[in-house]
């Protein structure tokens, strides 16, 4: 008996050796293979350029498709909310991924504080919201699930819910080879996020060396842009976006202003310090035309208004209409393409 | 594998995959070791791109934040993945804090550049509008015309200067604020010194020096926050951390290059054991294979050679081999599930097969040997072994029973066990001794001598024997010896089994034999009546007695022959009873006179002969004369009646002339035959020249020719014609026997008819004339003649005669009615019972009965009445004197009157004139017969004639 409890010992000890050593083995591979494609949380500043003050969004980017198509059903999907509403409730694509709202309507039936801002080229941008508090979309998509303001739900929930569409699931098990759960849930959207880009912009097509891709207004609006010094916020691939600034340099508008809403203390009611007060991020002006109203209560209705406001607090200086009307022409030039499509 | 593993081998194992754990372990690390230097590099890396990046954007190389927005979220990034590394290799808790102290340096950082932003973005606005505003004043100055174009020059170069100075702000970082504070004043000087001026440009004047005012102060402040960026702990932190993680991790690749050492050691060696394993289990493949193939072939071999069958618990046959089959004479199907009782003989017991199932169903293996029956019901034996299948609890579940056919064995053993039975059963003595002389075995027959040995088995024999018994091993051959015990006899032969180095005895049982022998030889040497020594013994002694003296011819030595005198007479009228008790008491009357060196024997009838070693003449002669007296004074006293009798006893000296046993014996019976003849009772010394000592050996020499004669058929038979005086009587024949000699003479027969009769060849003679008599008659059917023949009392008297002579007259094609015996009155009466039973046996074929010579034996009548014949004899003494004697007239004419009272005929011998004739027949005698009726003759003339 001893004798055959020896052997069975040592049959035994074989099989953890021969286990051990397939485990090594796979995770050699393993290893070798995420070494080839690491996670890139920066992919989609890899092309940065500083050079120049604006540089063309990339004609295509390289993403999973099924990531993509998995991430848009789930972006339209309201079952990822208790409330039945989804991220394109108030991110609606064909209104330039926003409501054209004031400011959105909450689910508690309120109108939100703030303005909704563009999802497109939203992946662009190394700060997000209004106060730039977050960096990454990760961040935001947790922040904006957990809002009971926003989606009011949680990822039990949502993993719960999406599990019951079969489309989901298979999508999943291909692309993940595994289930449905929050980080490949997370991922997808992301992705499709990512994806949300708009490349071609007529003014894209003339930075390329289009020349003729802009009319000689739109060139002198350009001219003026910069000239005003507005091109020193409003740069970068999402021109603008990549900054935090003081609303009103030379003018402080909130001084007209009687009462002062949460929000409109910018990065303040997130720091509490002084410095902070009304600073927000610059927005990215891509698109710009077709995501009116604008400014972070959505208090100026068209382009105009905005430039000439934009100039008397940043510049302290009261625009020619003319120059106003250039400038607007030049703004509308970077409307870009969303799969293939203008905007 | 052979062996199962020792421990030593468990624990190597053991440890490898200690080793392996440690290595995957330490392997893990390495990876994000190799990170962790890339990130510790890339940290500072990206702290020094972030400087640079910072200068590029205040002096306007760089033109937007991408960049810088992509640096900071890398640093910070860089910083989470550090942690991350670290805390996946390590709970190393300063490096940590470090790191954690990296994060929260880099996250002031990053605040630090959103300032910069902030500020650099308002900076580089001013410095973008300063120009466009410039220029517009500019534009609007020249065409104001209340200015000369000095004024304006003036002016105008104010506002290049502070242009300038302003623009070195960007570039220069040392720029004095001074100097440009001078150029602003220089400007305002400028513009506000010119009247006529018109309000505007002072206005724009102002808003031009504002923002100089706000560009110097923008750029002091972003002086602060470049310097915060570029002078803060971060880079330094970052390589004191890499520092302490680089120290941390060199000790910990020294643990893991040890664990990799010893990992790869123990895999090369277990890679060796795993190989010698395979070499090994290798090995016992092919022995195993090896193994199969020979089991197979045993059970091949099995099969050919046994009966083999398995059984489960029950004994029902779950398998059976084609010899089994083939014995049993049942088919396969019909074997297997059936019980195995279906071959059993019925042949032993219960208890046999209890037992044997106790055996079996112990887990024990069982041999025995079995009787069973076929199909057909032939019966064999096997030698059966059955041997249990254990299973794991030592139960058996399983049979297998291997059989050999003994049946031939076991008959052959059951004979052997027989034949084994054979020395024992053996009335013989049989005994084994091996080659030291120890007795290995003795038989139940053999007890009488290891008895008389005094030995048991493995005893060494009596050293005679055991020397005997080691002569015949050594010389390989087989010896005959004696063996005397008390009451037994035994002979025995020693016989080597060279190959098996023993001695076999066989003793052969003589006792009776050499009782046998010995009594036959005391009979054949000893006369049954008188236990003296026999002739036959006598002469035998005579024989070395006269050897003897011829060697020395100074011995003298005598013979005695006695003959005792009225012996004759005792006996034939009291009878041989009484004969026989006066010869044993003369025989103790003679014994009292000799001594002890002499021999004395019965030679016959009344004789005995006496040998006188070393006896002088006159000893002799004494010896023989007191004999005679003792004989003579001897009274033998039989029935109230005294007997006297005497002996004649004639004396020879042996040796010289009497040098043979018959000289001997012939000389001192022919001087016996002397003593008698002068006068009886007295002693006669043989002297070799007496005439009557040459008759005397006459007739001995008879004794020897009549065998002769009868064997070559030279004596004749002569017949003498018997006349009745009578009519009614018919003639016969009396045969008679004569010898025709060498020369062709007749011999009558007185010269050896006593020879005959003293020799014992009487009953010869008469069965040769009965023989040729009968030839005769046969060879002359014609002849009617009727016969009478001679018998002697010694014929009379054997029962063997009698048989042949029945046996003759039935066979001959004789008619018995011609046949007539004669028998002497003599002979009946001396044999008188076997003489009347022989007659009457006789007679009863139809013969007749002839009393001869009546009246010469001085007999009684009274014999007569006993006596069933048909004719007297009258003897011829009274016949021949007849006519001149009254006496024999007058005995002749009782015996014919009694005759013929008796009715019995009368026939009157030697008639040799016809006076005597007349003279009978006036006696009313019936025959007549002698010289005077006719003489003798050739019976076969005689047939001859009658024939015709």
């Amino acid at each position: 008996m001893e004798k055959k409890a020896k052997q069975f010992l040592l049959y035994a000890l074989f099989i953890i050796v021969a286990v051990l050593s397939v485990q090594l083995f796979v995770n050699d591979v393993n290893n070798m293979l995420s070494e080839k494609q690491p996670f890139d949380p920066l992919l989609n500043f890899k092309q940065s350029d500083s050079k120049n003050y604006i540089q063309p969004i990339p004609l295509s980017l390289n993403l999973d498709a099924d990531k993509v198509k998995l991430g848009e059903m789930m972006f339209h999907d309201v079952t990822i909310s208790p409330n039945n509403v989804s991220c394109s409730s108030c991110h609606k694509l064909e209104k330039g991924g926003v409501d054209n709202l004031k400011t959105s309507v909450n689910i508690q039936g309120g109108f939100d504080e703030m303005n909704t801002q563009t999802v497109f080229n939203c992946a662009f941008n190394p700060k997000l919201f209004w106060n730039g508090r977050l960096s990454t979309l990760k961040e935001q998509l947790d922040d904006v699930i957990h809002n009971h303001k926003h989606l009011n739900s949680n990822w039990a929930w949502i993993v719960k819910s999406f599990k019951q569409n079969p489309a989901y699931n298979q999508l999943a098990n291909k692309i993940y080879g595994e289930s449905l759960n929050k980080s490949n849930i997370s991922d997808a959207i992301i992705t499709f996020e990512q994806s949300l880009y708009t490349p071609n912009s007529r003014f894209d097509q003339y930075l390329r060396g289009n020349k003729t891709a802009i009319s000689e207004d739109e060139k002198k609006g350009y001219q003026l842009f910069k000239d005003y010094g507005c091109i020193s916020c409003h740069q970068g691939i999402n021109i603008g976006g990549n900054l935090l600034a003081k609303f009103g340099v030379y003018y402080n508008p909130f001084n007209d202003k009687k009462v002062l809403t949460a929000t409109d203390l910018g990065l303040y009611s997130i720091t509490h310090q002084e410095k902070d007060k009304h600073v927000f991020r610059v927005p990215s002006l891509r698109n710009v035309e077709k995501t009116a109203p604008y400014f972070h209560n959505g208090s100026k209705k068209t382009l105009e208004e905005a430039i000439k406001l934009m100039a008397k607090a940043q510049l302290g200086q009261n625009l020619p209409d003319n120059d106003i009307k250039l400038i607007a022409k030049f703004l509308r030039t970077l409307t870009g393409q969303y799969k293939g499509k203008d905007l | 594998m052979k062996q199962s593993f020792s421990t030593h081998q468990l624990v190597i194992l053991i440890f490898a995959i200690i080793l392996m754990v440690l290595f995957q372990k330490s392997k893990l690390d390495r990876r994000h070791h190799e990170a962790s230097i890339i990130t510790f590099l890339s940290l500072s890396q990206k702290n020094n791109i972030i400087t640079l990046q910072t200068v590029k954007l205040q002096t306007g190389l760089n033109k937007n934040y991408d960049a810088i927005s992509q640096s900071s979220l890398v640093f910070n990034y860089l910083i989470n993945q550090q942690i991350t590394h670290l805390k996946a290799q390590s709970n190393d808790e300063s490096l940590l804090k470090s790191l954690y102290y990296i994060k929260d340096l880099i996250h002031t950082k990053a605040q630090v550049i959103d300032r910069f932003k902030q500020q650099n973005a308002i900076f580089q606005n001013a410095l973008h509008y300063l120009p466009k505003l410039s220029k517009q004043y500019f534009d609007k100055l020249l065409l104001n015309q209340t200015l000369s174009t000095y004024q304006r020059f003036k002016i105008k170069t104010s506002l290049d200067d502070l242009l300038f100075s302003v623009f070195l702000l960007q570039v220069r970082v040392d720029i004095p604020t001074e100097t440009i504070q001078k150029n602003i004043n220089r400007f305002l000087k400028e513009v506000n010194t010119r009247t006529g001026l018109p309000k505007v440009f002072t206005e724009q004047a102002k808003k031009i020096t504002d923002l100089s005012q706000l560009l110097i102060i923008n750029r002091n402040e972003l002086d602060l926050t470049i310097n915060k960026i570029i002078n803060d702990q971060v880079g330094f932190e970052i390589k004191k951390a890499k520092q302490h993680y680089l120290m941390w991790f060199s000790l910990k690749e020294k643990k893991a290059n040890i664990y990799s050492v010893a990992l790869i050691s123990v895999a090369f060696m277990l890679l060796i054991y795993l190989g010698l394993l395979f070499l090994r289990l290798e090995k016992t493949r092919k022995q195993l294979s090896e193994s199969i193939a020979d089991l197979q072939f045993s059970q091949y071999a099995l099969d050919e050679h046994s009966i083999v069958s398995t059984t489960d618990v029950k004994g029902n046959i779950t398998y059976a081999n084609q010899r089994f089959v083939n014995i049993s004479g049942y088919q396969i199907e019909e074997l297997i599930g059936k019980n195995h009782s279906i071959i059993n003989a019925k042949y032993h017991d219960k208890e046999f097969f209890s037992d044997m199932w106790k055996t079996i169903a112990s887990g024990q293996i069982w041999h025995g040997q079995i009787l069973n029956i076929s199909k057909k019901g032939k019966k064999f034996w096997s030698e059966t072994t059955i041997v249990p299948r254990l299973n794991k609890k030592h139960k058996p579940y399983e049979y297998v029973a291997i059989r050999t056919d003994i049946t031939s064995q076991k008959t052959a053993e059951q004979k052997a066990e027989i034949l084994a039975r054979f020395p024992e059963e053996q009335p013989e003595p049989v005994l084994r001794v091996n080659a030291n002389g120890r007795l290995l075995y003795a038989n139940k027959a053999a007890k009488p001598i290891t008895k008389f040995w005094g030995i048991e088995e493995n005893e060494l024999l009596p050293d005679y024997w055991a020397n005997k018994a080691q002569k015949a091993l050594f010389h390989n051959e087989s010896y005959q010896v004696d063996l005397d015990l008390k009451l037994f006899s035994y002979v025995v032969h020693i016989t080597p089994i060279i190959d098996e180095r023993y001695i076999n005895f066989y003793a052969r049982d003589v006792t009776r034999t050499k009782q046998a022998e010995e009594k036959l030889s005391y009979q054949a040497t000893h006369d049954p009546l008188t236990n003296l020594t026999n002739r036959f013994a006598f002469e035998m002694l005579l024989h070395a007695s006269i050897k003897e003296c011829e060697i020395d011819p100074s011995i003298s030595t005598h013979l005695l022959y006695i003959d005792l005198d009225q012996f004759k007479i005792i006996n034939d009228t009291c009878g041989h009873v009484a004969g026989d008790e006066l010869l044993r008491q003369i025989t103790s009357q003679l014994e009292q006179q000799l001594r002890d060196s002499d021999v004395l024997a019965r030679l016959g009838g009344d004789e005995f002969g006496i040998i006188l070693n070393h006896c002088p003449l006159s000893k002799a002669t004494h010896i023989a004369n007191n004999i005679c007296s003792t004989v003579k004074d001897f009274r033998f006293m039989w029935a109230d009646k005294s007997f006297t009798i005497g002996a004649s006893i004639g004396l020879v000296k042996v040796g010289q002339d009497i040098s043979t046993v018959s000289k001997a014996l012939g000389a001192a019976d022919v001087a016996c035959y002397m003593a008698k003849d002068l006068g009886r009772n007295q002693v006669h010394v043989y002297k070799p020249d007496t005439s009557t000592v040459l008759e005397k050996h006459q007739e001995m020499l008879w004794a020897t020719s009549i065998p002769k004669a009868i064997e070559e058929n030279q004596f004749v038979l002569y017949a003498q014609p018997i006349k009745p005086l009578k009519d009614i009587y018919e003639s016969h024949y009396e045969i008679l026997i004569r010898y025709t000699n060498e020369s062709g003479e007749i011999v009558p027969p007185g010269a050896f008819i006593p020879s005959a009769e003293r020799y014992d060849l009487i009953s010869d003679l008469d069965m040769w004339v009965v023989n040729n008599t009968f030839n005769l008659l046969n060879q002359y059917p014609k002849a009617t003649h009727r016969v009478s023949i001679n018998l002697s009392g010694l014929s009379l008297g054997s029962k063997d005669f009698l048989q042949q002579l029945t046996v003759l007259i039935k066979t001959s094609n004789v008619d018995p009615k011609r046949l007539t015996f004669e028998v002497t009155e003599t002979a009946a009466i001396s044999h008188l019972s076997a003489a009347i039973h022989f007659i009457e046996v006789i007679k009863s074929l139809g013969c007749k009965f002839a009393l001869d010579d009546f009246g010469s034996g001085l007999s009684s009548f009274s014999y007569l009445k006993n006596l069933p014949v048909d004719f007297l004899k009258i003897d011829g003494a009274f016949v021949k004197d007849i006519l001149t004697d009254p006496i024999d007239e007058a005995m002749v004419r009782s015996i014919n009157q009694i005759g013929h009272v008796m009715n019995i005929k009368t026939i009157a011998e030697f008639v040799e004139t016809k006076a005597i004739e007349i003279k009978l027949k006036s006696i009313d005698v019936d025959y007549v017969q002698g010289y005077a009726i006719a003489k003798p003759r050739r019976f076969e003339d005689i047939l001859q004639e009658g024939s015709e």
